[in-house]
């Protein structure tokens, strides 16, 4: 009876030692991500902005006020759109000048929030001005510094909307007045 | 003198005792080799007798049987898969990938270009259900893992060349790479023993290029694991 026992217990131990075993095996390898450094600034399509690339008309403004929106301009969207990628480490920073001989101090710009495009959120970074209309001066100027959730924002970059207005005070009828707006984005404020 | 003439008067006595000698040895001999040469035949005639009752001995049936024993090496086995649409085996590089894009592939990749980054062949004969994990880490911190994004189809069985008969654990789309060893094929009835050739997973593999930085070199490590339990 004991031979017997010793017998049937032999042959659990095998069975449960069989049972339990698993089989496990592994194979591994790598991947290695390099990126290419974009730093650019674009125009937002007519999609997004009132105006795209193209010139922003003032066309027979009449001079009762000082702030004289574009001929066009409509309150669902900016004049112009300025999208600006950057996936370097630090921040970056918008700027804007108007290159005349004859609008000097007449044109003015008007920037709220800008919005992170992968996000679809508002960006933390800063805005000169925020809010309110600033004259362009002649010399490239920070409009906004990137803030800590969009100093890195590719893919799709952030959307900085820009509207204007002229002063019209001392501008003779008859006449065409001309302008360069120049957009930057620069790594140094 | 005397003894001279005495031994060649004795001359033709001792040839003709040569001859004697000679002639006895020989028909002795003669006799020997016939009882010899006889006995020879004998030998050979018993020998072609038993050797033809040993062949014709029950000429109806003859059998042989031989033991065969052989034993079987247990597989279970996982290795990398590499030919001309199979591209790349222990590391897959995204050298300079343009940030302006939502998926980027690997080098040397298009979308619809009929190829695949990496192969895995998985074989085994233990004849249970084995399980296709697979898991990723990084050594640089800054990488999102969830950017890391693999396609699988569904696996082919290359015994039958044919799709294989088990389960994707989803359907074949763009997913990230789990973080911990996740079953993303089961094997079916018929290859989950798959020898001698094995059921070939075929990845492609994809980065979004959101968050991650230019100037910095990201290395993602991968981990498939073959086990027999899910």
């Amino acid at each position: 009876m004991k031979k017997l026992a010793g017998i049937l217990i032999m042959a659990m131990v095998i069975v449960l030692a069989t049972t339990s075993a698993f089989a496990v095996t592994n194979l591994t390898q790598s991947a290695s991500v390099t990126i290419a450094s974009v730093l650019s600034i674009e125009f937002a399509t007519t999609t997004d902005s009132t105006f795209g690339s193209g010139t922003i008309p003032w066309t027979s403004i009449t001079p009762d006020s000082t702030v004289v929106t574009p001929t066009g301009h409509v309150t669902s969207k900016p004049d112009i759109g300025l999208i600006c990628k950057y996936n370097g480490a630090g921040n970056w920073y918008a700027k804007v000048n108007l290159a005349t001989t004859t609008l000097t101090g007449k044109l003015s710009r008007y920037i709220s929030q800008p919005t992170n495009r992968n996000t679809s959120t508002a960006t933390n970074g800063t805005v000169t001005g925020l809010d309110a209309w600033t004259v362009i001066p002649a010399l490239a100027t920070t409009v906004y510094a990137s803030g800590t959730n969009d100093s890195l924002n590719t893919p799709l970059g952030t959307f900085i909307g820009v509207n204007f207005a002229l002063d019209p005070t001392g501008l003779a009828t008859g006449s065409t007045y001309t302008g360069t707006i120049t957009y930057t984005i620069t790594t140094t404020p | 003198m005397k003894g001279l003439k005495a031994r060649v008067c004795r001359w033709p006595f001792f040839i003709i005792d040569l001859i004697k000698n000679i002639w006895y040895i020989k028909t002795k001999l003669d006799r020997q080799m016939k009882r010899y040469n006889k006995n020879l035949l004998v030998m050979i005639y018993a020998g072609i007798l038993l050797l033809a009752l040993f062949i014709n001995a029950d000429a109806e049936t003859v059998t042989q049987t031989a033991t065969m024993e052989t034993t079987v090496t247990s597989i279970f086995s996982i290795e990398f898969y590499q030919d001309a649409n199979v591209l790349y085996t222990t590391n897959i590089p995204f050298t300079n990938i343009d940030p302006a894009k939502s998926l980027c592939y690997a080098d040397g990749r298009s979308d619809g270009d009929g190829k695949s980054d990496t192969g895995v062949l998985c074989s085994s004969n233990l004849d249970v259900t084995w399980y296709l994990k697979m898991d990723a880490s990084t050594s640089t911190p800054s990488f999102p893992m969830a950017n890391f994004k693999y396609y699988l189809g569904q696996p082919w069985d290359r015994n039958t060349n044919s799709p294989a008969d088990g389960t994707l654990a989803q359907p074949p789309n763009w997913y990230s790479v789990p973080t911990a060893a996740t079953v993303i094929y089961t094997a079916g009835n018929l290859d989950k023993n798959n020898s001698a050739y094995g059921t070939l997973a075929t990845l492609s593999y994809a980065v979004t290029p959101q968050n991650l930085y230019s100037g910095v070199s990201y290395i993602i490590n991968i981990t498939f694991t073959l086990a027999t339990s899910p």
